[in-house]
């Protein structure tokens, strides 16, 4: 999101420990949701040639963007990028002790903090991509070899589809080396970026020294935390519990997948995708739910 | 006569501690709901009420785990080639578990693979047998001497290790008997 337009939908006031309770709950959804469902994945499905297109788009887009390099398919490359983006959450958590005071007042506020804010955001919206995008391939894949799979909600596939963009700029970003975005990032002048002073900077520094990483490509509020005021916990608890569901579905629909191709079905498999799928839906229908009245898309 | 306890998904538990071999002559086979000290120590710690970091809960689990899977190594040979109630998503588990020993990572949860389990499985004579140890790998005889300790050396080991405990030799989702709601 452009830094103007990003400046003036901040909350006027906020606590550092909001950020770092932040890196925390990402920390926890990265470890616990989706780094071990991501390793299951790539070692089972790594190196697989998809069958369904739209996967295989993905794929290719995927592989167009990814900053890092890896070896297979984009299930691989997501693994990869989630080691990277582990990294980075370290070395966020520590730009965010040096540079924020207590309370972050949005009229005090400097061109680095907002770029800390926005990275933040990213990289908390490509964990929780990754994990989505997961859920809706290996779906795509078991009906594209003949199997059955529940019905994913539709909402669910145009959120995929509505943020592809951003998801595939966002980990331009957050895939980069560490100390090379630390350098970048401490690289922003500390100049006052208040809604009414940011576009002076602009003009006077140009674009690229006050948006380095290039957050203005991404045209969406990401993290609905620093621009509402809302109840945090109950925000935090739905993207929890939906985490929890959706490494679940993967790891249901990956041993849907494994057993299609020995020729194997398994009833209680089966009737558990269904559930899982059906709790899914409703928790990612509450959160877009959320989402659309927060004004965040 | 070799005797084993029989949990509800599927598991045993031999209760002489005897030679492999035993599981091939008569066996006497007890059904058993759970093991009651492993269910104590999972709702304790499910429920939060305890410190799971303390040194006095992890030992009342590590002893528990060591009592019931024995020589770990031979345990495994038990469920793999004298177990005809171990098979499909059962076994899958077993494997899984073995790989979390060596590695660190499972491909499914405890939790997520505990509700795909059969409980109170029928018996499949002729499911078990030698050729199934070969997914298991267990050419190093001496590998799992300490599997208490690789098991709880990985991050999350402890938690791992008490979750398939329960999973192993607790209590069904669905009992075949009600329990009492009276003491």
């Amino acid at each position: 999101m452009k830094l103007g337009p990003y400046v003036s939908a901040l909350l006027p006031s906020f606590t550092k420990n909001r950020l770092l309770a932040d890196v925390a709950a990402m920390r926890e959804e990265l470890k616990v949701n989706t780094l071990p469902v991501l390793k299951t994945s790539a070692q089972l499905f790594g190196k697989r040639k998809f069958t369904d297109e739209w996967v295989k788009t993905f794929d290719t887009d995927f592989g167009k963007n990814c900053p890092i390099r890896y070896s297979g398919n984009f299930v691989s490359g997501l693994l990869a990028l989630s080691d990277q983006v582990s990294d980075n959450l370290d070395m966020i958590e520590k730009m965010i002790g040096e540079y924020f005071a207590e309370d972050v007042l949005r009229d005090a506020i400097t061109l680095l903090r907002v770029n800390v804010l926005q990275y933040l955001e990213v990289l908390g919206f490509v964990i929780q991509y990754s994990r989505r995008v997961l859920v809706i391939s290996i779906g795509y894949e078991i009906l594209a070899v003949g199997g059955e799979s529940p019905t994913t909600a539709q909402g669910e596939i145009e959120w995929i589809k509505r943020h592809r963009d951003a998801f595939m700029h966002g980990m331009q970003i957050i895939g980069g080396k560490s100390d090379k975005t630390e350098e970048q990032l401490r690289n922003i002048p500390e100049v006052v970026a208040n809604p009414d002073t940011v576009g002076n900077a602009s003009a006077t520094l140009g674009e690229t020294k006050i948006d380095p990483l290039g957050f203005g490509f991404i045209p969406v509020k990401l993290n609905p935390i620093y621009h509402i005021r809302m109840a945090i916990a109950e925000w935090q608890n739905r993207r929890y519990q939906g985490a929890l569901e959706e490494r679940r579905m993967v790891e249901y629909r990956l041993m849907q997948l494994k057993l299609q191709e020995d020729g194997k079905r398994d009833a209680k498999l089966e009737e558990n995708i269904t559930y899982t799928q059906g709790r899914l839906n409703t928790l990612n229908a509450k959160i877009e739910k959320m989402e659309a009245e927060y004004g965040t898309v | 006569m070799a005797r084993f306890n029989l949990f509800p998904r599927g598991y045993l538990v031999s209760l002489d501690g005897g030679p492999l071999a035993n599981v091939a002559g008569p066996v006497d086979i007890e059904t058993v709901t759970s093991n009651p000290k492993i269910e104590v120590l999972y709702k304790l710690y499910m429920g939060r009420d305890v410190n799971p970091e303390t040194w006095a809960f992890r030992r009342r689990v590590i002893m528990e785990c060591s009592k019931l899977f024995g020589n770990f190594r031979n345990w495994l040979i038990l469920q793999a080639v004298g177990n005809d109630y171990v098979y499909g998503l059962n076994l899958e588990f077993l494997r899984d578990t073995v790989q979390f020993i060596r590695t660190g990572h499972r491909n499914m949860s405890v939790l997520s693979m505990t509700e795909l389990l059969l409980e109170h499985p029928d018996k499949h004579p002729g499911t078990a047998g030698p050729a199934r140890l070969e997914a298991f790998d267990l050419r190093d005889t001496r590998e799992f001497d300490n599997f208490i300790g690789m098991w709880c050396s990985h991050e999350r080991g402890f938690d791992d290790m008490l979750c398939t405990a329960h999973t192993l030799f607790g209590v069904s989702k669905s009992p075949l008997v009600p329990f009492p709601t009276k003491l």
